[in-house]
């Protein structure tokens, strides 16, 4: 597969749960592209849908409605229509090697009782690949990973957070996956370890080729390896454009406000910051409202936001946005400009 | 505004645990000045929360000791302070706000009917007027309808608001000494920015001095008057905010800086890691804790701790690379 085509297609992408009689609408109408090569970047606070994306992509979760289109095969559907589609256990298999998944939480995502070369091993066993070269595969893995072969004896308790993300890096890569979907697998990581992972995946991604798909709401860290970025919010896309453009001209309200918040480790920058301060929380995405999903505490949001949802409109190449009132947002902005310069 | 408020002189704490003493704090000595912002930073581990929960002396002793050193609090020293003495302190003078407000709270009382408790330990006065205070602190810091909010649980709070209740419990007693144990580390980043925000205007309106500790060198940016950068159990650098992010002088410093990417970065550049990891407490190395994994290290770093130095502007640094340095600079002056 070229590098740029579309490696992943999701249409409509709903996953909704159910908390007592209610509905929590974790992903409400989600459409992307991943292409292959790029390092698309999933931004948001907390609740706001981006694991539940990466898992609904990993299969690990069925959607509620909607499809995840995998190179042009639909891939992932809601589970009764799964006969629909013809999907056959051999094609869920072949999709689970292409897509692989690195957790937030290394201590509690590796099998407490299994020594690191069983951890490795038994993807390249369940997937029939290196019969018989087994052993030397999982020692270049844990080569390439920065681990000392002598780590394949050992068990997930020796080793420090950061061990721990390279043996899960290691078993995500031991079956030769297309994508790969990085679920914040540095936030539980302390700032020295991170900056080791973060060039470590740089590193295998331009070494494999790999396509990966990164979540985290570390927007600095995310600004440096992602090369498309999609801002979510309460299970909806605000904003996606190029990781350059997305941070130099952000459009949507929330994503200039994300931006804003983010903490600089530089105080002359810090004095000199005009910060936006948001209103309020998140509200619960159990009873989110049904027009623009930020409306709440958008400063800009009239009777149309409430009532009407906007769609994901692309302003420039690349550049798609979801809000009634940019043209708004913009003319307030010049004038508050206008107003510093005077 | 010279006077001392609070003065840590050569602290030293560890901590027993089945497989040996932990040195948790190494001999570390600070002092803060009234309504000072100082900011502890480090990674997990380097002992900053331990420092303060001993200036609380929150540790139950054992397996906490205090092996040494002194915490003098407006002139007192308060190591040597019965629990009972402390209780006086703690609240009053000297308050905390941990990092996760989920489980600082109490679940099974009401939040208006918390900020209270703490009220009703340290003054005297009518029941109804207590109440009303609490409510008035909710308000304060920005709860909305806080009438209403003082009589629910904390569950019904959301974690920004439950942190804005914390803050309001801290500031009850207006103490002159806030500590923030990593205050904003649970929370998003629009609810970080929410509550710097709000700590800032409180510090504005109490005149309380902060003692922040956090692992985000953002935070220290953002707040910070002095800072000290902590690893191993140590202080290895200390200067005024502006000074340390100008001139950051250790090692340490200088890569921790550089490891985490800053919005402004270009992605040529790769970023700089720290090899390895810190040293285990327990038999920490006798030298410098943090010359294994430090890229300028001589010989003589792993055989001796180096001195702190005080160089121009208050700024303290323990390194040989700058003792050199420190000496040369001396004689310009």
């Amino acid at each position: 597969m070229k590098t740029g085509e579309i490696l992943v297609e999701l249409n409509d992408i709903c996953e909704y749960f159910s908390v007592g009689k209610k509905k929590l609408k974790a992903l409400d109408g989600i459409n992307l592209t991943i292409r292959s090569g790029e390092v698309l970047g999933v931004v948001g606070e907390s609740g706001c849908g981006k694991s539940t994306l990466g898992r609904v992509i990993s299969r690990i979760y069925h959607p509620t409605k909607g499809q995840v289109i995998y190179k042009g095969v639909v891939s992932n559907v809601p589970r009764r229509t799964e006969k629909e589609h013809r999907l056959t256990p051999k094609q869920k298999k072949e999709y689970c090697k292409n897509v692989q998944v690195i957790f937030q939480d290394p201590y509690s995502s590796l099998n407490p009782r299994h020594t690191t070369r069983k951890s490795i091993i038994r993807g390249m066993e369940v997937h029939n690949l290196y019969p018989g070269h087994q052993e030397e595969r999982m020692k270049e893995l844990l080569q390439m990973v920065g681990l000392p072969e002598s780590a394949a004896d050992r068990y997930p308790h020796e080793f420090s957070g950061g061990q721990r993300q390279r043996i899960c890096i290691a078993r995500a890569l031991s079956i030769e996956p297309e994508l790969l979907i990085c679920d914040e697998p540095i936030s539980a990581l302390d700032v020295s370890i991170q900056s080791q992972i973060v060039n470590l995946l740089i590193g295998l991604k331009e070494k494999l080729g790999l396509t990966m798909m990164f979540i985290s709401h570390d927007l600095s860290v995310v600004k440096y390896i992602c090369d498309r970025v999609v801002v979510m919010y309460l299970g909806t896309v605000m904003e996606v454009a190029d990781s350059q453009e997305l941070y130099r001209n952000p459009l949507h309200y929330y994503t200039k406000a994300l931006l804003s918040a983010v903490p600089i480790a530089d105080p002359e920058v810090e004095k000199k910051r005009h910060r936006i301060l948001l209103n309020g929380d998140i509200p619960s995405p159990v009873d989110a409202p049904s027009g623009c999903t930020f409306c709440s505490r958008c400063p800009y949001a009239d009777e149309l936001c409430a009532k009407e949802r906007p769609q994901l409109k692309e302003i420039s190449p690349g550049h798609m946005v979801s809000c009634h009132h940019l043209d708004r947002i913009k003319e307030n902005e010049t004038k508050e400009e206008a107003y510093a310069t005077v | 505004m010279d006077k001392e408020l609070l003065k840590v002189e050569d602290l030293e704490v560890s901590i027993q645990t089945y497989r040996g003493e932990v040195q948790a704090v190494r001999g570390v000595s600070f002092s803060i000045r009234p309504g000072e912002v100082f900011s502890i930073v480090g990674e997990s581990g380097c002992g900053k929360s331990v420092t303060a929960q001993t200036i609380m002396k929150l540790n139950a002793s054992p397996p906490v000791f205090i092996r040494k050193g002194k915490i003098i609090f407006e002139g007192r020293d308060i190591v040597p302070l019965s629990e009972k003495e402390m209780r006086q302190i703690r609240g009053r003078d000297i308050s905390m706000i941990f990092q996760d407000p989920m489980t600082s709270l109490n679940p099974s009382k009401k939040v208006g009917k918390q900020i209270e408790e703490a009220l009703k330990v340290h003054q005297h006065g009518h029941r109804k007027d207590m109440w009303n205070r609490s409510v008035e602190l909710l308000r304060l810091v920005g709860i909305p309808s806080p009438a209403v909010r003082a009589r629910q649980y904390p569950h019904e709070f959301s974690g920004g608001m439950r942190q804005r209740a914390m803050i309001a419990m801290g500031l009850a007693c207006t103490p002159k000494l806030l500590i923030a144990d990593e205050p904003t580390t649970a929370l998003d980043v629009t609810i970080q920015a929410q509550i710097l925000e709000l700590m800032k205007k409180m510090k504005e309106r109490e005149g309380n001095a902060i003692i922040l500790i956090t692992h985000d060198l953002g935070v220290v940016a953002n707040m910070a008057d002095k800072v000290a950068v902590m690893y191993a159990g140590k202080i290895v650098e200390t200067a005024s905010c502006d000074e340390l992010f100008a001139h950051p002088l250790h090692p340490y410093t200088r890569q921790l800086l550089a490891a985490k990417p800053k919005l402004n970065q270009s992605r040529d550049k790769k970023l700089v890691t720290i090899e390895g990891m810190p040293p285990s407490l327990i038999n920490p190395p006798t030298g410098c804790p943090f010359a294994e994994r430090c890229k300028e290290k001589t010989a003589r770093c792993a055989m001796a701790m180096p001195p702190e130095i005080t160089l121009a502007g208050d700024h303290k640094v323990s390194c040989f690379q700058h003792q050199d340095a420190g000496i040369s600079q001396e004689v310009c002056v």
